[in-house]
């Protein structure tokens, strides 16, 4: 019994809106937001936002701002996107109001995606041109990037287009009008956009790697060893392999490239010619060079890598099984430059200056948490990604 | 420990870098160290346990200097640490940095890697409220009964915790003395040695004292009788603590997760779930 409650009456409303059970699961879910474990946030807050009202959501909103958390729809997009990315879907039924929530969120985000394609300098014309190893790496990366990106969006557009189909069509009068056009948008639409924009980039990607062949067969003509040269080895092997693919997949002749210089009908045989040149110039060199790049290319994984839970330290448990799910990682997008560590005022680069100093909190989810609160540590999610603030003492 | 970011990642980075330091010639090595050494993104800083010193200033295994370190050999020495950090503590790997012991252009950065990493969590323990609470259970009684249920005022889950962190550092320093050892002052050694010794009161106070865990006598895979040595015997018993907890009421995840434990760096003395309990008895 609670002091002061006569037994047998209604359950006490808090001031907030919410019953001490419904804003116990909304702090469990900013919780576990602030600690980065989607999961919780789905289970804990999905249930609410379904069988809630309009006063109901708006208390909602208001305990998640008092603990610092972002709104319902953000949550819960995040959330949901976050499992679904590392091949573990959340089994929490999705509902019509939780849809009608997450839906803005999630076409905010695709237009986040439109301005990065249109502010991409890999989709400017003409196309940049680089003069070095180094140079080239940068715009292939933005390129890869880009790619990435476009990838993660038609996967969000097909998360919209279920989500869309959560709201029964009779439900759809009663919502304001810019809700129901995003729930009536046709998302099929909008992913063959994504995708032709996708394949724009890919042939630009590929028009770049066949100058920067060009000039790795050049710099492997010198004798001396140097920095651009050892590039040079690996980057060659890479373009002549991914060129000699992406000219052999099959394509429709109603559909030509968009990129002229991709339209050669030599092209393939010249590539080839190139890439036998190369090999001889670079000869145990290229070995050696795939396997530093590749190793470095791991190392900034495990360096920059942020999983989904505990704030970015652990993977799903699909890990254990998925050899996918133990792929994916969220990533900087821009070459990150590191911070000395303790810095006050500074978001730290990398996340975790060792990870050695934080998973040992990990094993049960109250762990994490006393071990967190133990070392000051305040996590805060950010749009693109994670800032962690730490006094390791 | 696959879940955990930074393991299958080093390690794959380790396959290929430790691979190329065998194959590439002194002076292929000094371009690529040239390279590495030329972006930000593969900048280590060191040191980092300077900040813990605090008031009592520095020890004898206190280094100078530190900040941003540039090269080849500063990446390999943080994969190498980083990964060893975690077999030693979510695998069963009797001892896992010497597993992977350091090539041949890393030798000081990784000493020094490993150093700062002792320091770091010997001095955050030392600094710990919480350490200190559960060291003040060095002389308490353990009853039956808190051996049967446990202590009620001892969140076990917290105090798992610690005895990974103390498990942590012990591996850590025995690392140390293992790799720099030789090289120390006599100082140096015998404040290395103290640091072992509190260590290991404390890892005993919180399996003994706070967890209240029985003595493990026997062998769960071989069925005989042996003697474990205190780190390999806190480590086990801190997987079989995991593994009652997923059995009290967790779904798989945990299982899976103690099964992946198992597999990796497997020495024989697995503890996967199934196999017949081990024989326990009183301390």
């Amino acid at each position: 019994l609670v002091p002061g409650v006569a037994w047998g009456a209604a359950p006490s409303v808090e001031p907030l809106g919410l019953n001490p059970k419904e804003l116990a699961s909304v702090e469990a879910a900013a919780a576990g937001w602030h600690r980065g474990d989607p999961a919780v946030v789905i289970e804990r807050l999905a249930p609410l936002v379904a069988r809630g009202d309009a006063d109901r959501l708006e208390a909602i909103e208001r305990c998640l701002a008092a603990n610092a958390a972002p709104h319902a729809g953000q949550l819960l997009a995040g959330a949901r996107q976050s499992l679904a990315l590392h091949g573990e879907p959340s089994r929490t039924k999705l509902s019509a109001r939780e849809a009608v929530l997450v839906l803005p969120e999630l076409e905010r985000q695709l237009q986040i995606v439109w301005q990065a394609v249109d502010a991409s300098r890999v989709r400017a014309d003409p196309l940049p041109d680089a003069d070095s190893m180094a140079e080239f790496e940068r715009l292939l990366w933005d390129a890869h990037v880009l790619e990435n990106r476009l990838a993660s969006a038609q996967e969000l557009a097909a998360a919209m287009a279920r989500f869309a189909r959560a709201v029964p069509r009779s439900q759809l009068d009663k919502l304001p009008e810019a809700e129901r056009a995003i729930v009536a948008c046709d998302y099929s639409a909008a992913r063959a956009k994504l995708q032709a924009a996708a394949d724009d980039v890919e042939q630009r990607e590929i028009e770049l790697r066949i100058r920067r062949l060009g000039l790795a067969e050049s710099l492997l003509g010198a004798t001396e060893l140097t920095p651009e040269k050892l590039l040079a080895a690996c980057a060659w092997h890479v373009d002549a392999a991914l060129i000699a693919e992406f000219l052999a997949r099959p394509r429709p002749r109603e559909t030509p490239y968009a990129r002229p210089e991709l339209g050669d009908p030599q092209l393939a045989a010249s590539i080839e010619a190139q890439a036998d040149r190369c090999r001889e110039k670079a000869g145990d060199l290229t070995a050696k060079a795939q396997l530093l790049v590749d190793g470095l290319h791991w190392w900034l994984r495990g360096r920059y890598g942020a999983g989904p839970e505990v704030g970015g330290l652990l993977k799903t448990a699909a890990a254990l099984d998925s050899a996918e799910a133990r792929f994916s990682l969220f990533m900087p997008a821009a070459p990150p430059r590191p911070v000395e560590p303790g810095l006050r005022g500074e978001a730290p680069v990398p996340h975790y200056d060792r990870r050695h100093h934080y998973w040992w909190t990990w094993g049960e989810q109250q762990v994490v948490r006393g071990g967190f609160e133990t070392l000051h540590t305040e996590i805060h999610r950010t749009e693109t990604s994670w800032t962690v603030e730490t006094q390791f003492y | 420990v696959t879940r955990l970011v930074g393991y299958s990642e080093y390690r794959e980075a380790l396959a290929r870098l430790d691979a190329l330091v065998a194959l590439a010639t002194d002076e292929e090595l000094r371009v690529m160290d040239a390279l590495v050494a030329a972006r930000d993104e593969y900048t280590v800083y060191t040191n980092l346990s300077r900040r813990l010193e605090g008031e009592r200033g520095p020890t004898p295994l206190s280094e100078a200097g530190g900040g941003p370190m540039r090269g080849l050999g500063w990446v390999l020495g943080t994969a190498r640490i980083e990964l060893a950090a975690m077999a030693a503590v979510y695998a069963q790997a009797d001892d896992p940095f010497a597993l992977l012991p350091p090539t041949r252009i890393e030798l000081p950065m990784y000493g020094e890697l490993l150093l700062d990493g002792a320091r770091m969590h010997y001095l955050a323990l030392q600094n710990d409220p919480a350490a200190h609470r559960y060291a003040e259970y060095r002389t308490a009684q353990v009853s039956w009964d808190n051996v049967e249920r446990g202590r009620p005022e001892i969140d076990p889950a917290h105090a798992l915790a610690y005895g990974r962190r103390v498990l942590l550092t012990q591996a850590f320093l025995a690392a140390v003395e293992e790799h720099l050892g030789q090289q120390f002052a006599e100082a140096q050694r015998a404040e290395l040695t103290s640091w072992q010794s509190h260590a290991e009161e404390l890892q005993q106070t919180l399996l003994y004292k706070v967890l209240c865990q029985k003595r493990v006598e026997r062998d769960i895979v071989t069925e005989t009788t042996r003697t474990w040595d205190t780190l390999g015997g806190a480590r086990s018993c801190y997987l079989r603590f995991a593994g009652q907890e997923v059995q009290a009421g967790r779904a798989q995840e945990g299982t899976k997760r103690q099964r992946e434990s198992t597999e990796v760096f497997s020495s024989g003395r697995t503890l996967a779930p199934g196999v017949a309990k081990p024989t326990l008895a009183p301390e």
